[in-house]
């Protein structure tokens, strides 16, 4: 391997200038706390979760309990409409000025367990009626894409997002793209508080 | 490195992710052709090794279990990627996994022509600093398999370069 060809590799990857981040890491493994604490967090987050976060004085939106949070696009492109999406099994908080998302599985024996991603239920509405799209998918502002459906057989339906894209997502950096026969709309998914 | 006799610490697991990160996202990235996609597989394989640690019993170094959880990562999420372009085609956007990077057109057909066996020898190589007997734990294969792989992939790549303008 010679220098020219280092170089050119070195051009098709670049060096990464991202810092890791270990406590992202614990974070994902749910490893970040002794299992005694976990246990403690569990009760905590289970009685959240059934009751307002306002009587426990937690720095938590939980716009949601587990009947989960609601988020809306209004679609402007080749046709207008809206598109909602219902996402399930999730604990939103506030920190550090910025939302995060808690994908949240059972409650076991264990306790409450974070997950990669959570269930979503979507549904597209065009000029007020309910509509089928040829494809409907979510686009981070980073440029990575997931399909909720292709071609869709129905005006809703269910899918699955990971993390990334939640927590892109109930931060506002994420949008809908539908398409149907008349061509694509897009439009920007915010949180919905009803 | 630090290991318990069963398995291995997370303060190891730790070490090694804060020792190597950059290099560890590097050949995700060449894997995956996404930079965020490639820094999420590895926070994510990092995570499975930590949920895994108890399964880590050597004899190879603790670093090329972990590469081997990195590389394995960063494969399914790319098979993921690829189903997921094969359902976008209908979209009228360009595709989720377009390589963003401003490198030579030519490279990147010579590295995407390779097999994915030489690409990623030649990655673990050139990125990961791995010697061939830790590719060949990662990859599982024999270490005079790296070394032949090694040389086709660099002799593939030549051929293509040798006809790029400099």
């Amino acid at each position: 391997m010679n220098a020219y060809e280092l170089e050119l590799l070195d051009r098709f990857v670049p060096p990464f200038d991202a810092t890791a981040d270990w406590t992202d890491v614990l974070r994902r493994a749910g490893a970040d706390r002794p299992r005694r604490a976990r246990r403690a967090l569990a009760a905590v987050l289970a009685a959240a979760i059934v009751a307002p976060a306002a009587a426990f004085g937690v720095n938590a939106l939980l716009e949601r309990g587990p009947s989960g949070i609601g988020l809306a696009a209004d679609l402007r492109g080749a046709f207008t409409g809206t598109l909602t999406l219902d996402v399930r099994h999730t604990i939103l908080a506030r920190r550090d000025g910025r939302i995060v998302i808690h994908p949240l599985g059972r409650l076991g024996e264990g306790g409450i367990r974070s997950r990669p991603g959570a269930p979503v239920r979507w549904s597209l509405e065009v000029g007020g009626s309910q509509a089928a799209a040829r494809s409907i998918a979510v686009v981070r502002d980073s440029g990575r894409r997931t399909v909720l459906c292709a071609p869709c057989r129905a005006s809703g339906g269910t899918g699955r997002l990971d993390r990334s894209t939640l927590a892109a997502l109930v931060n506002g950096r994420a949008a809908a793209v539908a398409v149907t026969g008349a061509g694509a709309a897009r439009g920007r998914l915010m949180l919905e508080h009803r | 490195m630090p290991t318990r006799d069963r398995g291995a610490s997370i303060g190891a697991i730790e070490s090694v992710y804060r020792l190597r990160f950059d290099r560890f996202c590097r050949v995700a990235a060449a894997i995956l052709g996404d930079r965020e996609a490639a820094r999420d597989a590895v926070q994510d394989a990092f995570a499975l090794a930590v949920r895994r640690r108890s399964g880590y019993h050597g004899p190879a170094p603790l670093e090329a279990w972990l590469w081997r959880i990195v590389v394995n990562r960063a494969r399914d999420e790319r098979r993921s990627a690829a189903a997921r372009v094969r359902r976008e085609r209908s979209l009228a956007a360009p595709p989720a996994l377009a390589v963003e990077l401003d490198d030579p057109r030519e490279l990147r057909e010579a590295l995407a022509g390779l097999p994915e066996r030489q690409r990623l020898v030649l990655f673990l190589r050139v990125y990961a600093d791995l010697d061939y007997e830790a590719i060949a734990t990662v990859l599982a294969i024999s270490p005079g398999t790296v070394g032949a792989t090694l040389n086709a992939a660099r002799a593939s790549l030549r051929r293509t370069l040798e006809e790029v303008p400099t």
